[in-house]
Protein backbone atom coordinates (compact mmCIF):
# COMPACT_ATOMS: atom_id res chain seq x y z
CA UNK A 1 0.00 0.00 0.00
CA UNK A 2 2.90 2.41 1.32
CA UNK A 3 4.46 1.73 -2.57
CA UNK A 4 1.14 2.68 -4.36
CA UNK A 5 1.03 5.80 -2.56
CA UNK A 6 4.06 6.60 -3.66
CA UNK A 7 3.96 5.51 -6.93
CA UNK A 8 0.54 8.18 -6.77
CA UNK A 9 2.70 10.67 -5.57
CA UNK A 10 5.34 10.39 -8.40
CA UNK A 11 2.80 10.36 -10.98
CA UNK A 12 1.20 13.45 -9.53
CA UNK A 13 4.16 15.31 -9.79
CA UNK A 14 5.24 14.18 -13.12
CA UNK A 15 1.83 15.41 -14.17
CA UNK A 16 2.31 18.64 -12.58
CA UNK A 17 5.93 19.14 -13.80
CA UNK A 18 4.83 18.13 -17.59
CA UNK A 19 1.68 19.84 -17.51
CA UNK A 20 3.54 23.27 -16.11
CA UNK A 21 6.61 22.98 -18.67
CA UNK A 22 3.91 22.41 -21.32
CA UNK A 23 1.80 25.82 -20.55
CA UNK A 24 5.56 27.13 -19.40
CA UNK A 25 6.86 26.64 -23.11
CA UNK A 26 4.26 27.26 -25.13
CA UNK A 27 2.79 30.63 -24.18
CA UNK A 28 6.36 32.07 -23.60
CA UNK A 29 7.27 31.07 -27.24
CA UNK A 30 3.78 32.85 -28.24
CA UNK A 31 4.72 35.71 -26.10
CA UNK A 32 8.16 35.76 -28.25
CA UNK A 33 6.59 35.43 -31.57
CA UNK A 34 4.00 38.13 -31.37
CA UNK A 35 7.08 40.58 -29.76
CA UNK A 36 9.12 39.27 -33.05
CA UNK A 37 6.08 40.20 -35.44
CA UNK A 38 5.57 43.45 -33.86
CA UNK A 39 9.11 44.15 -34.42
CA UNK A 40 9.12 43.26 -38.15
CA UNK A 41 5.64 45.07 -39.13
CA UNK A 42 7.67 48.19 -36.77
CA UNK A 43 10.66 47.71 -39.32
CA UNK A 44 8.44 47.07 -42.19
CA UNK A 45 6.94 50.96 -42.08
CA UNK A 46 10.46 52.34 -40.83
CA UNK A 47 9.46 53.19 -37.13
CA UNK A 48 13.13 51.94 -36.81
CA UNK A 49 13.26 53.21 -33.18
CA UNK A 50 10.05 51.40 -32.53
CA UNK A 51 11.36 48.42 -33.18
CA UNK A 52 14.37 48.61 -31.18
CA UNK A 53 12.47 49.04 -28.67
CA UNK A 54 10.55 46.15 -29.02
CA UNK A 55 13.54 44.14 -29.63
CA UNK A 56 15.09 44.90 -26.39
CA UNK A 57 12.06 44.24 -24.51
CA UNK A 58 11.84 40.68 -26.18
CA UNK A 59 15.72 40.84 -25.20
CA UNK A 60 15.02 41.05 -22.07
CA UNK A 61 12.24 39.36 -21.18
CA UNK A 62 13.95 36.27 -22.78
CA UNK A 63 17.24 36.65 -21.17
CA UNK A 64 14.92 36.39 -17.32
CA UNK A 65 12.89 33.63 -19.12
CA UNK A 66 16.13 31.46 -20.41
CA UNK A 67 17.57 29.99 -17.20
CA UNK A 68 13.96 28.21 -16.52
CA UNK A 69 13.50 27.18 -20.46
CA UNK A 70 16.76 25.55 -20.12
CA UNK A 71 15.06 23.21 -17.30
CA UNK A 72 12.96 22.05 -20.06
CA UNK A 73 14.86 21.98 -23.29
CA UNK A 74 17.82 21.50 -24.81
CA UNK A 75 20.24 24.19 -23.58
CA UNK A 76 21.76 24.67 -27.27
CA UNK A 77 18.34 25.03 -28.53
CA UNK A 78 17.58 27.62 -25.77
CA UNK A 79 21.41 29.45 -27.31
CA UNK A 80 20.84 29.55 -30.66
CA UNK A 81 17.11 31.54 -29.99
CA UNK A 82 19.27 34.28 -27.18
CA UNK A 83 21.97 34.17 -30.09
CA UNK A 84 19.47 35.40 -32.55
CA UNK A 85 17.38 37.87 -30.73
CA UNK A 86 20.94 39.36 -29.71
CA UNK A 87 21.74 39.32 -34.18
CA UNK A 88 18.45 41.30 -33.58
CA UNK A 89 19.19 43.67 -31.57
CA UNK A 90 22.35 44.61 -33.11
CA UNK A 91 20.72 45.06 -36.63
CA UNK A 92 17.86 46.97 -35.28
CA UNK A 93 20.87 49.57 -34.29
CA UNK A 94 22.55 49.43 -37.27
CA UNK A 95 19.19 50.12 -39.41
CA UNK A 96 19.86 47.01 -41.31
CA UNK A 97 16.54 45.58 -42.31
CA UNK A 98 17.23 43.05 -44.82
CA UNK A 99 19.43 40.94 -42.51
CA UNK A 100 16.57 41.96 -39.72
CA UNK A 101 13.89 40.22 -41.38
CA UNK A 102 16.30 37.32 -42.13
CA UNK A 103 17.12 36.91 -38.46
CA UNK A 104 13.19 37.36 -37.31
CA UNK A 105 12.48 34.69 -39.64
CA UNK A 106 14.92 32.50 -38.35
CA UNK A 107 14.06 33.22 -35.21
CA UNK A 108 10.31 33.09 -35.06
CA UNK A 109 10.71 29.26 -36.88
CA UNK A 110 13.34 28.27 -34.08
CA UNK A 111 10.28 29.29 -31.37
CA UNK A 112 7.28 28.11 -33.57
CA UNK A 113 9.47 24.35 -33.61
CA UNK A 114 9.85 24.55 -29.77
CA UNK A 115 6.06 25.26 -29.42
CA UNK A 116 5.23 22.77 -31.83
CA UNK A 117 7.46 19.88 -30.90
CA UNK A 118 5.45 20.26 -27.14
CA UNK A 119 2.50 18.98 -28.56
CA UNK A 120 1.80 15.52 -27.72
CA UNK A 121 0.52 15.11 -31.56
CA UNK A 122 1.08 11.82 -33.90
CA UNK A 123 4.31 12.67 -35.05
CA UNK A 124 5.56 14.10 -31.96
CA UNK A 125 5.26 10.96 -30.33
CA UNK A 126 6.47 8.28 -33.51
CA UNK B 1 32.92 19.12 -15.46
CA UNK B 2 31.76 20.96 -12.15
CA UNK B 3 28.01 20.64 -13.49
CA UNK B 4 28.58 16.97 -14.59
CA UNK B 5 30.18 16.08 -11.24
CA UNK B 6 26.57 17.57 -9.49
CA UNK B 7 25.03 16.10 -11.93
CA UNK B 8 26.43 12.54 -11.11
CA UNK B 9 25.58 12.87 -7.79
CA UNK B 10 21.88 13.50 -8.30
CA UNK B 11 21.57 10.65 -10.98
CA UNK B 12 23.36 8.12 -8.83
CA UNK B 13 20.78 9.45 -5.49
CA UNK B 14 17.67 9.21 -7.92
CA UNK B 15 19.07 5.24 -9.47
CA UNK B 16 19.43 3.99 -5.84
CA UNK B 17 15.82 5.23 -5.13
CA UNK B 18 14.90 3.63 -8.16
CA UNK B 19 16.48 0.76 -7.12
CA UNK B 20 15.22 0.52 -3.66
CA UNK B 21 11.74 1.17 -4.65
CA UNK B 22 11.97 -1.23 -7.27
CA UNK B 23 12.69 -4.23 -4.22
CA UNK B 24 15.49 -6.06 -3.42
CA UNK B 25 15.66 -9.19 -5.67
CA UNK B 26 18.90 -9.83 -7.24
CA UNK B 27 19.49 -9.69 -10.89
CA UNK B 28 19.20 -13.54 -11.51
CA UNK B 29 15.47 -13.38 -9.94
CA UNK B 30 14.21 -10.68 -11.73
CA UNK B 31 10.68 -10.71 -13.57
CA UNK B 32 10.31 -9.79 -17.00
CA UNK B 33 9.06 -6.05 -16.58
CA UNK B 34 12.01 -5.57 -13.65
CA UNK B 35 14.40 -6.16 -16.13
CA UNK B 36 13.06 -3.97 -19.24
CA UNK B 37 12.63 -1.09 -16.09
CA UNK B 38 16.60 -1.99 -14.98
CA UNK B 39 17.85 -1.62 -18.86
CA UNK B 40 16.02 1.65 -19.81
CA UNK B 41 16.58 3.15 -16.47
CA UNK B 42 20.47 2.67 -16.68
CA UNK B 43 20.10 4.09 -20.22
CA UNK B 44 18.08 7.05 -19.75
CA UNK B 45 20.16 8.15 -16.27
CA UNK B 46 23.30 7.90 -18.19
CA UNK B 47 22.32 10.40 -20.90
CA UNK B 48 22.59 13.80 -19.21
CA UNK B 49 26.14 12.91 -17.74
CA UNK B 50 27.29 12.10 -21.37
CA UNK B 51 25.61 15.53 -22.71
CA UNK B 52 25.51 18.57 -20.48
CA UNK B 53 23.42 20.38 -22.72
CA UNK B 54 20.53 17.99 -21.91
CA UNK B 55 18.45 19.07 -19.19
CA UNK B 56 18.80 16.41 -15.82
CA UNK B 57 14.66 16.61 -16.01
CA UNK B 58 14.63 15.20 -19.48
CA UNK B 59 16.25 11.71 -17.45
CA UNK B 60 14.39 12.22 -14.00
CA UNK B 61 11.08 12.70 -15.26
CA UNK B 62 11.11 9.26 -17.56
CA UNK B 63 12.92 7.68 -14.16
CA UNK B 64 10.59 8.39 -11.79
CA UNK B 65 7.68 7.84 -14.41
CA UNK B 66 9.27 4.22 -14.91
CA UNK B 67 9.24 3.95 -11.23
CA UNK B 68 5.66 4.25 -10.21
CA UNK B 69 4.91 2.33 -13.54
CA UNK B 70 6.60 -0.68 -11.94
CA UNK B 71 5.30 -0.34 -8.91
CA UNK B 72 1.82 0.02 -10.43
CA UNK B 73 2.57 -2.83 -12.20
CA UNK B 74 4.00 -4.89 -8.92
CA UNK B 75 1.07 -4.44 -7.29
CA UNK B 76 -1.26 -5.27 -10.20
CA UNK B 77 0.19 -8.56 -10.54
CA UNK B 78 -0.32 -9.35 -6.64
CA UNK B 79 -3.59 -8.76 -7.02
CA UNK B 80 -4.23 -10.62 -10.43
CA UNK B 81 -2.83 -13.74 -11.38
CA UNK B 82 -3.93 -13.23 -15.06
CA UNK B 83 -1.79 -10.15 -15.55
CA UNK B 84 0.77 -11.64 -13.88
CA UNK B 85 1.22 -14.19 -16.51
CA UNK B 86 0.64 -11.45 -19.31
CA UNK B 87 3.21 -10.05 -17.88
CA UNK B 88 5.96 -12.11 -16.72
CA UNK B 89 4.95 -15.21 -18.43
CA UNK B 90 4.06 -18.68 -16.96
CA UNK B 91 5.96 -21.57 -14.80
CA UNK B 92 6.38 -24.67 -17.90
CA UNK B 93 6.87 -28.00 -17.11
CA UNK B 94 9.54 -29.45 -19.05
CA UNK B 95 10.23 -33.15 -17.49
CA UNK B 96 7.25 -35.05 -16.26
CA UNK B 97 7.61 -38.49 -14.74
CA UNK B 98 11.66 -38.64 -16.31
CA UNK B 99 10.43 -37.66 -19.75
CA UNK B 100 11.38 -34.88 -20.92
CA UNK B 101 8.42 -32.72 -23.09
CA UNK B 102 9.87 -31.49 -26.18
CA UNK B 103 6.99 -29.93 -27.48
CA UNK B 104 7.28 -27.65 -24.40
CA UNK B 105 10.70 -27.15 -25.17
CA UNK B 106 10.47 -25.80 -28.82
CA UNK B 107 7.92 -23.48 -27.44
CA UNK B 108 10.19 -22.35 -24.94
CA UNK B 109 12.88 -22.41 -27.55
CA UNK B 110 15.00 -24.23 -25.36
CA UNK B 111 17.16 -27.14 -26.03
CA UNK B 112 17.80 -30.43 -23.89
CA UNK B 113 21.51 -29.86 -23.56
CA UNK B 114 20.10 -25.99 -22.28
CA UNK B 115 17.99 -28.35 -19.83
CA UNK B 116 20.54 -30.80 -18.68
CA UNK B 117 22.42 -27.58 -17.88
CA UNK B 118 20.08 -26.15 -15.75
CA UNK B 119 19.54 -29.52 -14.22
CA UNK B 120 23.17 -30.13 -13.58
CA UNK B 121 23.28 -27.04 -11.75
CA UNK B 122 20.85 -27.88 -9.32
CA UNK B 123 22.99 -31.97 -8.97
CA UNK B 124 20.46 -33.55 -10.78
CA UNK B 125 22.57 -35.84 -13.12
CA UNK B 126 19.47 -38.41 -13.84
CA UNK B 127 16.24 -37.23 -15.90
CA UNK B 128 14.66 -40.73 -14.88
CA UNK B 129 14.61 -39.92 -10.99
CA UNK B 130 12.82 -36.81 -11.76
CA UNK B 131 8.92 -36.46 -11.14
CA UNK B 132 8.77 -32.87 -12.40
CA UNK B 133 10.69 -30.06 -13.88
CA UNK B 134 10.01 -26.74 -14.22
CA UNK B 135 11.38 -23.55 -16.05
CA UNK B 136 10.15 -20.60 -13.95
CA UNK B 137 9.46 -17.45 -15.70
CA UNK B 138 12.62 -15.97 -14.71
CA UNK B 139 15.00 -18.62 -16.77
CA UNK B 140 15.56 -21.05 -13.61
CA UNK B 141 14.55 -24.77 -13.35
CA UNK B 142 12.49 -26.24 -10.35
CA UNK B 143 12.70 -29.91 -9.68
CA UNK B 144 10.46 -32.61 -7.47
CA UNK B 145 11.96 -35.91 -7.81
CA UNK B 146 10.51 -39.03 -7.53
CA UNK B 147 11.38 -40.11 -4.15
CA UNK B 148 10.16 -36.72 -3.06
CA UNK B 149 7.08 -38.26 -3.36
CA UNK B 150 4.58 -38.76 0.08
CA UNK B 151 1.30 -37.84 0.98
CA UNK B 152 1.54 -34.58 3.59
CA UNK B 153 -0.19 -31.60 2.79
CA UNK B 154 2.08 -29.75 1.75
CA UNK B 155 3.47 -31.95 -1.10
CA UNK B 156 -0.30 -32.23 -2.03
CA UNK B 157 -0.54 -28.85 -2.67
CA UNK B 158 2.83 -28.70 -4.42
CA UNK B 159 1.52 -31.53 -6.64
CA UNK B 160 -2.05 -29.66 -7.30
CA UNK B 161 -0.26 -26.50 -7.91
CA UNK B 162 2.09 -28.05 -10.63
CA UNK B 163 -0.82 -29.82 -11.83
CA UNK B 164 -2.53 -26.40 -12.73
CA UNK B 165 0.76 -24.84 -13.82
CA UNK B 166 0.95 -27.95 -16.28
CA UNK B 167 -2.83 -27.11 -17.33
CA UNK B 168 -1.87 -23.80 -17.81
CA UNK B 169 0.93 -24.80 -19.89
CA UNK B 170 -0.91 -26.48 -22.45
CA UNK B 171 -3.73 -23.83 -22.66
CA UNK B 172 -1.45 -20.82 -23.63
Amino acid sequence: MKRGIIALLIVIAVAAFTLYQYFYITSSADIYIEMLSTAEEQIEQNAITDAQETVEKLDHRFTLGERTMEIFLQHSDVSEIALNIAMLRRYSQTGDISEFLAVSAVAKRQLINLSNAQTPCIENIL
Amino acid sequence: MLTIIIRTVIVYILVIVAVRLMGKRQVSDMQTSELVITLIISEIASLPLENPSRPLMMSAVPVMLLIALELCVSIIMLKSRRFRGIVCGHPIVVIKDGRMIKSELRRLRVSEEDVYSLLRQQQVFDTESIRYAIIEPNGSISVLMQEDRDDTVESTELIDEIESVEKGGENT
